[in-house]
């Protein structure tokens, strides 16, 4: 009797929600490491960088939002380490106010080598995001931005010399967007320039990518955490996307179980009492 | 580790903490962080709009490019918006942004989300495989949910669905499609939270072996 | 005059010429409309949208300060409506006169503003699992392939799935990749054609997104 009455006070929420801590936190510190496979969308975004010609131009849209940007971080890092590791251009600008701080973390990770800024990779400011500015950013670079991140005017970099238009790009890769912003690159880069568009992108927004996916508009795209470990794992660089698996693993079986002991309670509750 | 690190681990595990105390009872703890998260946001937002329009917009202006003084007089009109009796001025600028993001938008969803979906979805391959039975079955529920979507009526029974079974038939499978289509989109939701979550609970799981150096 | 500049019709008329140019350089092309376009969207709309930034920021700030005047409200409340006023001038200070890349606003954002964000944003993660114990029951035949369909996508999204089945992965792809992307080409192609008539009710002036 005393049992049932705590247990009724402590109330079934309090209960679900220390479920949730308990199957979060144990395998953070008792990892598992169970293996990730592969799937086709991110082994098709991996496989188009990887045979992009040596001295490609690649535009990187960074439309991270604070809120939402652990979810695509594991992606994003893993994507930057291979974008600068091998022989491109890159052209990165921010969309989101949060964009310049989140990237200085992640840059942290990536190694230069013999990169020389101003000659190989250019930091472009914050613009607010619209979709107006996805096209402008395709018509007229210098029109939307007079210099880069640290002040120098474009006209005195060398990359930009002769970049200043979508078509100067061989792809655009659209970063830890929130949403929409895929979708603002296929509609206003792919659509009328030919640009394919490349996409490191949320779990929410993977699943309206699908159709742009299969109809050749994107050429691949990540999943959330689970497809930034499998990109860590194509690059052969573990970080945080294959460290959470596990906690992702676990949290998922507590919620499938709460679903099915829910609704095996409501069969109950519905067979005619004997 | 230096103490402006340790300090600031030490301040984002008692933000999460105080925020967490929601689940038990909604408190001033939480009331605290979401007016501290809320003001540092506008702040943060402000600053860099601000810092876009000082490093591209004002120096093009003031080196030469005077069509520029239009747009941003045009901006400033969205001022009106603060004021109720100069509400009427903020429309100008509204209407030309609405204007050119509908514009924009339905240019670009013409080819994207019509001509090459509908090209993509009646591109049936007829190879005896899971590829090619999967592209006939995607035909069918497209045209089963857009069945759906164009004969259903608020309010009133759906069309047809009285006189033609087939059309009844098709728009209920067309429902079983958007049921299983909005399932995928909850599972997806669930995971991008549960990633946010992962990367805050990891703050303060891995908070005290930090403080030691051990991590 | 001011009754014609204070109407509707006006910034509807402005509306036209500027959907008029973006489907007309879009359909036609010639250097003229390219030019109209190019200076419509690089130099008007960008300007305009991060001004609108700043106005809206502002609108947040002064509804905060009239809720906090407002003599009803609770001490609390009015307390924290100035707390965020205040917090954002601090911080709109610190970032224009020191810089964002400065040692005192990275503190600020990375240890205090982005997990306070996130944290809030992840307490849902507890109201979706009492969800899924009290709301998520399969009352009727939809409910049952909604549930299905979205227990298949998270086990075939977990890694684990795959080690309690192998069929979690193919079965879950095939769901993401065929109902999901019939359902979201369906969703696309309606939402496609309600922008549409959003529009062509918006050019008519029967939409009232003017603020009327």
């Amino acid at each position: 009797m005393r049992k049932t009455a705590t247990l009724q006070k402590i109330g079934y929420r309090k209960i679900i929600y220390l479920l949730v801590l308990l199957s979060a936190t144990i395998p953070m510190l008792y990892p598992i490491g169970l293996p990730v496979i592969v799937t086709k969308q991110t082994q098709d975004l991996y496989e188009y960088i990887e045979k992009l010609p040596s001295g490609s131009n690649v535009a990187i849209e960074f439309a991270a939002y604070a809120g939402m940007y652990p979810d695509a971080q594991a992606a994003t890092r893993a994507g930057l380490i291979h974008l600068f590791r091998r022989p491109l251009n890159i052209v990165l600008w921010h969309t989101t106010a949060d964009g310049p701080m989140l990237l200085s973390g992640e840059m942290k990770y990536v190694k230069m080598g013999n990169r020389v800024y101003g000659k190989d990779h250019v930091f472009l400011p914050y613009v607010a995001g619209s979709e107006a500015t996805t096209a402008a950013l395709g018509t007229n670079i210098r029109g939307v931005f007079k210099s880069d991140s640290y002040g120098t005017p474009i006209d005195q970099i060398p990359l930009m010399k002769d970049i200043n238009k979508a078509e100067d790009f061989a792809v655009i890769l659209v970063m830890a967007s929130a949403g929409g912003n895929e979708e603002w690159a296929v509609r206003q880069w792919m659509i009328p320039h030919h640009i394919p568009v490349g996409a490191y992108t949320i779990s929410i927004t993977y699943p309206m990518l699908i159709p742009y996916w299969r109809a050749g508009s994107v050429i691949g795209m990540t999943n959330g955490v689970r497809g930034g470990a499998e990109y860590e794992a194509l690059i052969g660089s573990p970080g945080p996307g294959l460290r959470r698996t596990d906690v992702m693993s676990s949290v998922s079986l507590l919620y499938v179980a709460l679903i099915v002991v829910a609704n095996v309670e409501m069969m109950r509750e519905k067979r005619p009492k004997q | 580790m230096d103490y402006a690190t340790m300090l600031g681990e030490t301040v984002t595990v008692l933000f999460i903490i105080m925020c967490y105390t929601y689940l038990i009872k909604e408190n001033v703890l939480f009331k605290f962080v979401q007016a501290t998260y809320v003001g540092l946001g506008i702040g943060h937002g402000l600053v860099m709009v601000v810092g876009y329009l000082t490093s591209s917009t004002f120096p093009a202006i003031a080196a030469g490019n005077i069509s520029l003084i239009l747009p941003l007089a045009m901006g400033l009109l969205l001022f009106g918006r603060l004021k109720r009796q100069y509400f009427w001025v903020y429309r100008y600028p509204l209407a030309l942004l609405v204007g050119a993001g509908l514009g924009l938008q339905i240019m670009g969803m013409l080819k994207a989300s019509l001509i090459d979906q509908m090209i993509s979805t009646m591109s049936i391959s007829l190879t005896p495989n899971l590829a090619g039975f999967n592209s006939v079955i995607i035909v069918f529920f497209v045209i089963a949910s857009m069945t759906y979507f164009l004969f259903t009526v608020r309010g009133k029974e759906p069309a047809g669905s009285a006189m033609n079974p087939l059309l009844s038939t098709m728009m209920k499978i067309g429902q079983y499609v958007l049921m299983g289509a909005i399932g995928a989109g909850f599972a997806a939701s669930f995971l991008g939270r549960l990633a946010v979550f992962m990367d805050v609970l990891e703050r303060v799981v891995y908070f005290i072996p930090r403080m030691l150096g051990l991590m | 005059m001011s009754k014609t500049l204070k109407g509707k019709e006006l910034p509807i008329l402005v509306m036209w010429i500027v959907v008029l140019i973006v489907f007309s350089s879009y359909f036609f092309g010639g250097s003229t409309l390219e030019s109209a376009f190019k200076t419509l969207t690089v130099d008007w709309a960008i300007i305009i949208t991060n001004i609108a930034i700043v106005v809206g920021s502002l609108a947040l700030m002064q509804r905060s300060i009239t809720l906090a005047r407002r003599e009803k409200s609770d001490k609390v409340d009015r307390f924290m409506q100035i707390w965020t006023v205040v917090l954002a001038v601090i911080l709109f200070i610190i970032g224009t006169t020191l810089g964002i890349k400065s040692n005192i606003y990275s503190w600020i954002y990375n240890y205090i503003l982005l997990p306070s964000w996130q944290t809030v944003y992840t307490l849902i993660i507890f109201f979706m699992a009492t969800a899924s114990y009290r709301a998520y029951r399969a009352n009727n035949k939809y409910a049952v392939v909604l549930l299905i369909s979205g227990v298949l996508v998270l086990m075939r999204n977990a890694p684990v799935g795959a080690s309690i089945w192998s069929g979690f992965q193919d079965i879950g792809s095939w769901v993401l990749d065929v109902v999901n992307l019939s359902g979201s080409r369906a969703i696309m192609i309606g939402a496609m054609i309600g922008a549409i008539s959003l529009l062509i009710k918006i050019l008519t002036g029967r939409e009232k997104i003017l603020g009327e």
